[in-house]
């Protein structure tokens, strides 16, 4: 069921517009995230949806509400079932318990009920027995945590997360992953916004993608992995082969585009004589052994010199492979050490048809 | 240097005496002044609420004369209060010249301005950032007011107390609308004076006139003493609560 629908939402400050006919929507259960570079419009958009912010037009629907139109207490009560947790999280002074505690004592939850709930979100967020702490001597981990705790002891429908990782250490950051799963697990919907691909990919049910205050693409992790829309979302989503190329010859749900001096194969309908852009994921670059004889099937076949070797995190290795087309592969490292591929040798690879697309400029 | 010594000597003996002259004017001093910036606080802080969280006509014009109202010369304020109240003046009916009530509000105007000001700087000062969060929370108008005014606390309990320095410290004003009066009584000890608009500011450059230093040391101590408990509690409340003290 949907739980929230963004449509056409604008918003400019003076001359600048900061976001321009986003249209969007959250399902109840589903965790979106919002993928996009600094200064993308992600923040402003959040704003809109938790009415810190009115948009300069569009329609804001929560549960089929029109929220724009609600006044007084009806606002108050539907405000009352989101929350956000802002990128740097404010504490107010006093104590932890406080800080907590604040969100249910102005919704007039009796204090035995507070004090059972607080124990509870602490615990979840891993920090038992901190209630009487000053808040305003936490480390930003802490105080990170403590404004999940603060969001979660409201027990919302919708939860939106602002960069909740942006300004953490990786061993903090899978600890809030940790924290989103357990927000899931009590069916909180979750909108989530981030610059870090990886985040976006491994997190969200959807991706949404927003470029200067437009949305570029919005779909499932696949889709906008392996399917980008545009070459912004490519590259953003870590596409780092892309070229520009024209197309020779079109037909049968085929291309055939020039890139330098090679000509690639590819899936996708274009017109002879066609200036477009096509890129390849890293991973999906194949290396062929040249100790057998070569098969046939395999299209786009390149030669080059790999440049330079260098580790990408895990079981994976970066190339950078020089030749008739310049590219970058992601290869596993026992691949590299079972073929003797080292930095200056010759390598054969394939920029597989199936995996090269047409990207929108 | 002597005369000096002699008269720390004998103040201090007046002190520990509880002589009644002297304790009679440090209770005028501490009733009218105490009285004057409790009723400027407890106006001050709700105007400075209004302030801050409501718009209306004539609010940068209004705030400009509050910050004016901080430089007052308490002689002028003094002056004007008693042109108000003489037996001739628009509100001479009252009869409050020369009177601790008189001198409560020429103290409440001194005290007021300041401790407004204050209130909204330091109010103002609450991080935006602060109400959002309240807001995010699902706070409601009022809980988001007395939020933001519990962050705020330091500041504003500074702002009363530097009301109260002010009051505490000048002359002229109640000087002007007490008439800084005294009156003998005869006791079984004797002629005892006691005093009825005089406080310890306004008695010390009489006593001083009149050559008789150790009252007037024994005064200044007791002023002394009262400045320095309003900062040792200044620094308590910061020390205890951290209530809105200036976040790190």
């Amino acid at each position: 069921m949907e739980l929230l629908r963004l449509e056409g939402v604008s918003k400019r400050f003076g001359e600048r517009e900061v976001l321009s006919g986003v249209s969007l929507s959250l399902h109840e259960g589903e965790l979106l995230t919002l993928l996009g570079p600094s200064g993308a419009g992600k923040t402003t958009l959040m704003r809109i949806i938790n009415l810190l912010e009115p948009p300069s037009s569009g329609r804001l629907l929560f549960r089929g509400m029109e929220l724009l139109k609600l006044r007084g207490e009806e606002l108050l009560e539907v405000r009352r079932r989101m929350v956000m947790v802002f990128q740097k999280p404010v504490m107010f002074s006093g104590d932890v318990y406080h800080n907590l505690a604040f969100g249910l004592r102005v919704r007039r939850i009796p204090e035995r009920e507070i004090r059972r709930r607080v124990r509870e979100a602490l615990e979840l967020v891993g920090m038992k027995g901190y209630e009487s702490r000053n808040a305003r001597t936490l480390s930003g981990g802490e105080a990170q945590r403590i404004a999940f705790a603060r969001a979660m002891v409201l027990e919302p429908e919708l939860v939106l997360l602002d960069e909740p990782t942006t300004s953490l250490d990786p061993v903090m950051e899978a600890r809030v992953h940790e924290i989103i799963a357990k927000m899931r697990e009590r069916g909180m919907s979750i909108i989530l916004t981030t610059h870090k691909q990886h985040e976006a990919l491994s997190l969200g049910d959807r991706i949404a993608v927003l470029r200067a205050g437009r949305l570029q693409q919005v779909g499932s992790p696949e889709e906008v992995m392996y399917r980008p829309a545009t070459k912004f979302v490519a590259e953003f989503t870590g596409m780092c082969n892309i070229y520009e190329g024209e197309v020779v010859e079109a037909g049968g749900g085929e291309c055939r585009v020039r890139v330098g001096r090679a000509v690639l194969t590819l899936r996708g309908g274009a017109e002879t004589g066609e200036r477009v852009c096509i890129g390849i994921r890293p991973e999906d670059v194949m290396l062929i052994r040249t100790d057998i004889p070569l098969n046939r099937r395999h299209r786009n076949l390149l030669r080059g010199v790999v440049k330079e070797i260098s580790p990408q995190g895990g079981a994976m290795l970066r190339l950078r492979i020089s030749g008739e087309v310049e590219v970058l592969a992601d290869v596993p490292r026992h691949v590299v050490e079972k073929m003797s591929i080292h930095e200056g040798g010759e390598v054969v690879y394939s920029l597989r048809a199936s995996c090269l697309r047409l990207l929108e400029d | 240097m002597e005369y000096l010594l002699e008269g720390i000597q004998r103040a201090l003996i007046l002190l520990f005496s509880f002589d009644p002259y002297v304790m009679s004017t440090a209770k005028v001093q501490l009733m009218v002044s105490g009285t004057a910036v409790a009723l400027a606080a407890l106006a001050a802080v709700p105007m400075a609420v209004v302030f801050c969280f409501r718009d209306f006509p004539l609010k940068s014009f209004l705030l400009t004369l509050i910050n004016t109202g901080m430089g007052l010369p308490p002689v002028v304020v003094g002056l004007v209060v008693f042109v108000f109240f003489m037996r001739r003046g628009p509100l001479g009916f009252l009869e409050l010249i020369y009177t601790r009530e008189i001198m409560v509000i020429a103290q409440f105007i001194l005290a007021f301005p300041i401790i407004l000001s204050v209130s909204i700087s330091a109010i103002n000062s609450v991080p935006i950032s602060v109400r959002e969060t309240a807001i995010t929370l699902g706070a409601g108008r009022k809980d988001v007011m007395l939020l933001v005014l519990r962050e705020a606390g330091f500041g504003i309990v500074t702002g009363v107390l530097a009301g109260a320095g002010r009051v505490f410290a000048e002359v002229g004003a109640i000087l002007t609308v007490g008439g800084n009066i005294a009156y003998s009584v005869a006791t079984e000890q004797g002629v005892v004076t006691l005093s009825k608009t005089r406080t310890l500011s306004t008695a010390i450059p009489l006593e001083t006139s009149k050559g008789d230093i150790s009252n007037a040391i024994a005064f200044g101590l007791i002023l002394l003493f009262i400045t320095f408990m309003l900062n040792l509690l200044t620094g308590y409340l910061r020390r205890r609560y951290g209530i809105g003290a200036p976040q790190a």
